[in-house]
């Protein structure tokens, strides 16, 4: 392939000389062009537009320059065909050139057919170029030469040219053809070597090695020729294709002996391919040769040359086959063997990616180690820079440079990726060292590879250093290196990140020190960095921590109050802590003001809770600090106001319990009692709410104010609930007491209602029925009482009932009055008094039939009418001695006094009896027998009105009827002593009066 | 001022209200019994010491409602308010004046005021009693005892009233007697003790309370003439007739005490001289106009008839000490204790 461009190289070469010596015009065209053309047309590296459009420009040129070649020639053709055969053959000759620089003219607009820049200046051009159509034109104009003219003194260069025609448009065949009838019409032409090569070429191409090496081999007859060692190399190459490998490398051992020849003979260097040779040795030793001879082969073969390149070839083949050991073998040997060569920095490099290869990461650290160490070995014999001079740092540190930063970050991307091994870890981090240690900021991978150490470091705990790294890259950008912003901010925030797990949050003062400038450098660059509000809040939490209280809290306020709007724990935690600085500052309206700004601006559920409690509890300490400072009618004033609008705070009814018991210490009992009433309509479930309601209880009744008592009472049963009945029944007593009798009345019966206990019931309802004769209200009062009958409620009942009968005998209905107490009489377990008051109607029945029974008659009914007179007072004695019997003082007094009134009633009618009609004898004897009578009957009068005296005086009866009985009594007694009556007067009315100080009474005024 | 009280029904057994409240140490019980309390004797003390009891209206001062400063004055925890000896001043004037519906607010004012006070419990009894609500009284007043610590006469005086007003008398006397004798100088509680005795025949305890009112106010004619007619009663009948004398002497128009003087003397001491001489002094002040009232009797016929008996008579040792009495060589009043007492000049 080489030797076809080498030909072609040469053909070009030689055509376009001929043409430029053809064209004289055109050259002095070029002359005579503006001065500076050439200039104007030098291309210039990086401006591939304009370097397009001077191709361009220089293209045209030349198309212009070769048309005119050719229109002339056409023309001289035109001219001189037919006539003159010698200028004709030289025409045609030049001809064939000139279609073969159109040929080229168009291959250059067929190459640019895609360039908008070529288009756009000759679009016709490009769309009509075609370089086949000239090929063609140059193949036929040399076709007729060969038949026109076969002998035509440069007829071995047409029928070459011609071949090379047809090679251009793939016609291999032909010019094989032509290549052939080269070698074999004109064996004598230089060109024969060239035409072997090329015959041999195509059947390479054709894959005919056999064919090939035939050529090639044929080439060794003319050593004398140019393509002599090419030749020999090509050869080399067809015996390797026919898998001979072992001789294609003799031949090639050849190549290189005839360019060490060449060398010596300094002959032209372009026939020394050793080099090439020696590439292509690598390829075919290690395929027939042993890795542990290579280095002394190459090293032999080499000579004066530098083996080493041609050893790393074989390194690479090996390393194409995965051969690692003969790798490592082959390298070794080269370090051992040339180990001051320059070279060997590859062998060394190459050794070491060679371990990565192999997985063996820790000799590959190590190699790398070794190659460092070998490098500055190499840097420090170097010569000393003159002044001015850069100091050029050899190829080795830029290689350590670039391995050690692309094992580095593999090994830790591996480590990163497996969690191990911790061997890597330590090469990776080794290796890290090694770049860093050379690398300079014009690397632009620097920082990204300084982070990637940072992160190794923090991985390995190294944080301090991690911390120092990471701030690094900071100072890198200073200097001008360009940082990926994420890499910028992921490393500001290492540094500072690292520094605190390097101290354990254990803050001496040089840590916090440069914690801070880490901190502060972070929020300056990143504002709004993800970890900006973390790091204020951090600086601001170790003073807080250190009790740096007045520098923590403002930093605090700042990220609580201004960021508030941030979503972060961070915020809410700067809020807490802030105000927790507050609270041990005892700044509780502080704390008061600060969350009730939280609160305005309405944080979600959970953190207005939390807020709200603060808020509540810090209101209400800075109350307590009022209380304690003795302003006590504010604390009332405000522990009421908190209340009212914290009423669902569970502080609420504390304060409105405190308000209420400094109000009673201040003196305002009334005020506090108020308050304690109010407190259970406003916080019904406080747990407070019983004894303040006990209280406001107590103190309205010591005061009097059994109104407010009886509403307060009400409350405190509803509050506590064991006792409910107790404290409603006292409240009805209140309001009775209070003047409120109808409240009470309902109250009563209501109670009344839900009492069980029968005698509890019976005392509420008799409450209730005082209270309602009181008031006059009889429908209460009825209704109570048929509920006593209806329930047979007693005594209540049968107190009625005698009540009735009473009546009944006011009325003198004494049928209905005596059946009424005769009811009573059968009854047990009533009281005494009932039963004498009941016998006592009974009494007064018989004793009222007693009188109504006359004692007029005739003489011989007189005794008939005695007897039922005596009779009826045998029954109503006997009645009243019953009622005296319940031994009921009042009853009794009652009973002996209108007992003795029936005997005297008795005595006084007999002795009135008239007898009509009689003698004076027997009137006088009927008085006599009467009279018997009637003294027994006058005396127990007179016994039982003193027994009622007696009674009277013994049971100390202080209604009066002691003096009455005492007159009855001495009227009986025939005393006319008179008892003068007795007014007793009610107790007047006395009132305290202050005393002066000689004693008198001071009357009236302030005193 | 005095009304005499009727007992036409049977006493009614008490229903005591707000019995059950035993809400603070110093509230009512309702109960009526004193129990004493350290605390409240010594929180009570002030209000206590330096005063006199005088019957209402005799105290002076004007019946005003409280001031606006007083209205809404605290609470006096420490010791007596600085208004309360003006508050008591007022409370007193109104109860004289039976302003009951002003009482009652001053009252109010000074149980608020000075909390510790008995006096606003006691001014709202009596208001209460006033207006006939016997069982607010009765609560108050014993609210007022129970401030004062321990058994104070002038509550249980009052609460002897209130029972008085609730027709228990028995227990109205005995509330009264306990009053008297914690408070000797009640006069008028001595007073109704002696009229009920006296009108239950029980001369002895009449007595003893008639000496009693009579060692407080000399000049009570009520006690001379009640305490004459136990005297009698008791068969001193010249002692009697020396308290008639002094009554008539303080209240010389009671004509029923002249004609009981002239009846002692005649009846009772069967002196005609003095009967005669009391006889004519009667028609002297009824000459005079001293006696409005027109005897049922035929004065002058009955001067004749003691004149003719006068002049008839023999002297009688008995007579003779009565005429003794007339001529003022005898006592003329008698001591509470019942010994003779010189009598003392008129100021």
């Amino acid at each position: 392939m080489k030797k076809q461009n080498v030909i072609q190289l040469g053909l070009r070469l030689v055509i376009c000389t001929a043409v430029l010596a053809a064209l004289p015009i055109v050259a002095e065209a070029k002359k005579k062009s503006e001065a500076g053309i050439e200039e104007q047309l030098k291309m210039k590296a990086g401006d591939e537009t304009g370097n397009e459009t001077k191709a361009l420009k220089t293209e045209l040129l030349v198309l212009s320059s070769n048309k005119k070649a050719l229109e002339q020639l056409l023309k001289l053709k035109a001219k001189y065909t037919d006539k003159n055969r010698k200028m004709e053959a030289e025409i045609l000759y030049r001809l064939g050139e000139a279609y073969m620089n159109r040929a080229r003219n168009e291959r250059f607009f067929e190459v640019h057919k895609g360039s908008d820049e070529v288009m756009s200046f000759v679009p016709q051009l490009v769309k009509d170029a075609s370089e086949a159509k000239q090929i063609r034109d140059a193949i036929k104009t040399y076709m007729t030469m060969q038949e026109k003219f076969p002998s035509f003194y440069k007829m071995d260069v047409v029928i070459y040219n011609t071949a090379y025609a047809y090679q251009q448009v793939g016609d291999t065949k032909n010019a094989e053809v032509q290549l052939t009838k080269l070698i074999k019409e004109h064996a004598s032409s230089s060109l024969v070597p060239d035409a072997y090569l090329n015959v041999g070429e195509i059947r390479f191409m054709s894959r005919d090695f056999a064919g090939a090496l035939t050529n090639f081999k044929a080439i060794r007859r003319f050593p004398q020729a140019r393509v002599y060692p090419y030749g020999l190399y090509k050869a080399a190459w067809a015996y390797y294709n026919m898998q001979d490998a072992e001789s294609g490398l003799k031949q090639l051992e050849e190549v290189v002996a005839f360019g060490r020849h060449v060398a010596e003979a300094k002959l032209d260097s372009k026939l020394d391919l050793r080099k090439e040779a020696m590439g292509d040795m690598a390829l075919f030793y290690s395929d027939v040769r042993k890795s542990p001879d290579a280095v002394k082969y190459f090293q032999a073969q080499a000579a004066e040359l530098d083996p080493i390149p041609f050893i790393m070839r074989l390194v690479e083949l090996y390393n194409r086959h995965s051969s690692y050991k003969d790798i490592e073998s082959v390298l070794k040997e080269v370090l051992k063997t040339f180990p001051d060569s320059p070279s060997a920095a590859q062998a060394h490099e190459e050794l070491a990616w060679n371990y990565e290869r192999m997985k063996q990461r820790t000799q590959a650290g190590e190699q790398l180690v070794a190659f460092d160490q070998w490098c500055e070995k190499l840097v420090a014999e170097m010569p000393k820079p003159k002044k001015g001079q850069a100091i050029v740092a050899p190829e080795c540190v830029s290689k350590i440079s670039d391995a050690s930063k692309k094992l580095a970050v593999k090994w830790h991307a591996i480590w990163k990726k497996q969690g191990g091994p911790d061997d890597l870890a330590v090469s990776s981090e080794k290796t890290y060292r090694l770049y860093l240690k050379h690398a300079e900021l014009s690397d632009v991978e620097l920082p990204s590879v300084r982070f990637s150490f940072s992160e190794m470091l923090f991985a390995r705990s190294n944080f301090r250093e991690a911390s120092d790294s990471y701030a690094n890259l900071e100072d890198y950008l200073k200097k001008g290196a360009k940082l990926d912003d994420k890499v910028a901010h992921d490393a500001a925030y290492g540094a500072v990140y690292s520094l605190e797990k390097a101290t354990g949050d254990k803050w001496n003062e040089a840590d916090e020190k440069r914690f801070f400038a880490l901190a502060d450098s972070y929020v300056r660059r990143f504002p709004k960095g993800q970890y900006a509000l973390d790091l204020r809040f951090k600086k601001a939490f170790i003073a807080y921590e250190k009790e740096r209280y007045d520098e923590a809290a403002p930093q605090f306020k700042a990220i609580g109050w201004t960021d508030a709007a941030v979503v972060s724990e961070k915020v809410q935690k700067s809020q807490d802590l802030y105000l927790d600085i507050l609270n041990i500052k005892k700044d509780f309206k502080g704390i008061k003001e600060a969350a009730k700004q939280l609160l305005d601006r309405k944080p979600e559920g959970t953190r207005v809770t939390a807020v709200e409690k603060i808020y509540r509890e810090a209101y209400f300490a800075e109350i307590q600090q009022a209380e304690e400072k003795g302003d006590l009618a504010g604390a009332i004033e405000a522990y009421k106001k908190f209340a009212l609008e914290n009423t669902n705070s569970e502080l609420a009814p504390k304060a409105w319990w405190n308000a209420s018991q400094l109000q009673f210490r201040l003196g305002d009992a009334q005020g506090g009692a108020n308050t304690c009433y109010q407190m259970h309509k406003l916080f019904p479930k406080s747990t407070n709410g019983r004894d303040c309601l006990t209280k406001a209880a107590q103190t309205f009744e010591t005061m009097g104010r059994l109104e407010l008592a009886a509403r307060v009472l009400l409350n405190l049963a509803l509050v506590e609930t064991d006792k409910q009945d107790k404290w409603r029944e006292v409240s009805a007593d209140f309001f009775a007491l209070s003047g409120d009798k109808d409240r009470a009345i309902t109250m009563y019966q209501k109670l009344a209602d839900d009492r069980k206990n029968k005698a509890e019931q019976v005392a509420l309802l008799d409450k209730a029925a005082t209270l309602a004769r009181e008031s006059g209200d009889m429908k209460t009062v009825s209704l109570i009482e048929a509920r006593f009958s209806r329930e047979g409620i007693e005594p209540q009942a049968s107190r009625m009932i005698v009540e009735q009968a009473e009546q009944a005998f006011e009325k003198q209905d004494f049928t209905k009055a005596f059946n009424l107490s005769k009811k009573i009489i059968s009854r047990d377990g009533l009281p005494k008094e009932l039963l004498a008051r009941a016998r006592f109607v009974q009494a007064e029945v018989l004793a009222d039939e007693y009188r109504r029974q006359s004692v007029k008659a005739r003489v011989e009914k007189v005794g008939m009418v005695l007897a039922m007179k005596t009779e009826k007072l045998e029954k109503a004695q006997k009645a009243y001695q019953s009622a005296i019997n319940y031994n009921d003082p009042g009853m009794s007094v009652k009973s002996l006094r209108r007992l003795a009134e029936a005997y005297l009633d008795y005595a006084k009618s007999v002795r009135a009896i008239e007898l009509k009609g009689v003698t004076e004898a027997d009137l006088q004897a009927f008085r006599g027998e009467t009279e018997q009578l009637v003294v027994p009957m006058e005396e127990k009068g007179i016994e039982a009105m003193g027994q009622a005296l007696a009674a009277a005086k013994k049971a100390q009866l202080r209604d009066g009827q002691i003096a009455e009985l005492q007159m009855e009594v001495n009227r009986l007694n025939m005393k006319n002593e008179v008892l003068p009556a007795v007014a007793v007067t009610s107790p007047v009315v006395y009132v305290p009066a202050v005393m002066n100080r000689v004693g008198a009474v001071q009357t009236g005024g302030p005193l | 001022m005095m009304k005499a009280i009727t007992f036409k029904t049977s006493i009614q057994k008490l229903t005591v209200l707000g019995s059950s409240a035993l809400l603070a140490a110093g509230c009512a019980t309702g109960g009526g019994g004193v129990t004493s309390d350290k605390a409240a004797v010594e929180k009570s003390r002030a209000y206590l010491e330096g005063l006199s009891y005088v019957v209402a209206g005799q105290a002076g001062g004007t019946c005003a409602q409280p001031s606006a400063a007083q209205k809404v004055a605290m609470s006096s925890l420490e010791g007596p308010s600085k208004d309360w000896k003006d508050l008591l001043a007022k409370a007193s004037a109104c109860a004289g004046d039976k302003n009951w519906k002003t009482l009652n607010v001053v009252a109010e004012t000074l149980a608020r005021t000075d909390i510790n006070a008995p006096w606003g419990a006691y001014f709202m009894s009596v208001a209460a009693e006033g207006q006939g609500e016997w069982q607010r009284a009765l609560w108050m007043v014993e609210l007022a005892q129970k401030k004062a610590g321990q058994a104070n006469g002038l509550f249980m005086y009052q609460h002897g009233r209130v029972m008085l007003g609730l027709k228990d008398t028995t227990r109205a006397m005995s509330d009264v007697q306990k009053a008297v004798s914690l408070e000797p100088k009640l006069m008028y509680g001595h007073l109704f003790l002696a009229e009920i005795y006296h009108r239950d025949l029980e001369w002895a305890p009449a007595a003893e309370h008639y000496r009693a009112v009579l060692s407080i106010d000399d000049k009570s004619s009520r006690a001379l003439a009640g305490l004459a007619e136990v005297r009698l009663n008791q068969g001193d009948a010249v002692e009697a007739a020396a308290l008639y004398q002094k009554a008539i002497t303080w209240q010389p128009a009671r004509l029923d005490w002249w004609l009981r003087l002239g009846s002692i003397y005649e009846t009772s001491l069967k002196s005609a001289e003095q009967a005669l001489a009391t006889y004519k002094s009667l028609r002297t002040s009824l000459d005079k106009g001293d006696v409005k009232q027109r005897p049922s009797m035929d004065l002058t016929a009955k001067i004749k008839s003691l004149e003719n008996a006068v002049s008839a008579a023999r002297q009688p040792a008995a007579v003779a000490a009565a005429a003794k009495v007339a001529q003022g060589s005898v006592p003329a009043t008698v001591k509470a204790d019942g010994k003779p007492e010189q009598p003392r000049s008129k100021k």
